[in-house]
């Protein structure tokens, strides 16, 4: 049985332990292979829980101190949202294309999850600022309407 | 779901389609505390409603035809969340930017907290980085 509450821990476990310490064997006890998620212009959809393990793996890779703060946990229902801020230094592989170039980029985020009912997240919204750290990257020109959140 | 999320649930979907869908910023503003905080305002924006004035004529000057539409509306205690998407079209200059002319769909997602029936925190809003490649201001990218 899911519950909000329950929906919360396994959020919380998805970004320290899958996201922040990289164990990959944690996507399947978390995520459905069902799972879909729908993004933003940058990473419009990806499909199936797999992506995610070869998605966190690059990153990590990337930045190796890449860190995720989960700022807040909103829940109702099947669905927890949340609002994260991320930090790290691109000192590890390139990224994007991107060797590495030593800068430190941070942003700020907003994901819906939704949980099936065993508890394991099969749908997820995410809307990620990160147009500084593309700018950080060069993939982007600096410009002044970049968002700056706190 | 107890009283005050269905109430935040109520407010949320009126605020949606009965103020912003209509673009009437003196009512945008009844919706917003005097001392709201706009956690994702962009550099420059100053914070409180004086912000909020300056965002909201802003994004109304620059997209005249700008649309939200809901998917959900997510509640807990004093928080509230809507998800959707924003369509619209560059038509007016938009702070910095003078008018592209074109047209734009992106993902939203909003998160406010409630007090007295006004949003007196305020994170997120539109993807920027995808607002940015469809009015062709940013190289397009990704995939």
């Amino acid at each position: 049985m899911s519950s909000p509450e329950k929906n919360k821990v396994n959020l919380m476990r998805f970004y320290e332990e899958v996201i922040n310490q990289g164990n990959l064997d944690a996507v399947d006890e978390l995520m459905s292979p069902d799972f879909v998620h729908h993004g933003e212009t940058l990473f419009p959809q990806i499909i199936g829980n797999q992506p995610i393990k070869m998605g966190v793996g690059g990153v990590r890779g990337a930045y190796p101190d890449g860190h995720t703060i989960v700022e807040d946990m909103v829940a109702e229902g099947d669905t927890v949202v949340c609002r994260l801020s991320w930090s790290g230094t691109h000192k590890g592989t390139p990224f994007m294309g991107v060797p590495a170039n030593g800068a430190h980029s941070t942003w700020h985020g907003i994901s819906t999850y939704r949980f099936n009912d065993e508890g394991k997240i099969i749908e997820r919204w995410a809307n990620m600022d990160v147009m500084s750290q593309l700018q950080d990257m060069g993939l982007v020109p600096k410009f002044e309407m970049g968002g700056a959140g706190d | 779901m107890g009283k005050v999320e269905e109430k935040n649930k109520e407010f949320a979907r009126w605020y949606v389609e009965e103020v912003f869908n209509k673009h009437d910023l003196d009512k945008v503003l009844t919706c917003f505390a005097e001392d709201i905080y706009g956690h994702s305002l962009p550099a420059g924006v100053p914070n409180g409603i004086q912000g909020i004035t300056i965002w909201f004529g802003a994004l109304f000057g620059g997209f005249p035809d700008i649309h939200a539409d809901v998917d959900d509306i997510i509640a807990e205690g004093d928080m509230v969340i809507y998800r959707g998407q924003m369509t619209l079209t560059h038509t007016g200059q938009f702070l910095v930017l003078p008018p592209t002319n074109k047209k734009a769909v992106v993902p939203v997602m909003e998160v406010w907290r409630i007090k007295d029936n006004k949003i007196v925190d305020h994170w997120g809003g539109i993807d920027t980085f995808g607002l940015m490649s469809q009015l062709g201001v940013i190289p397009p990218m990704g995939g």
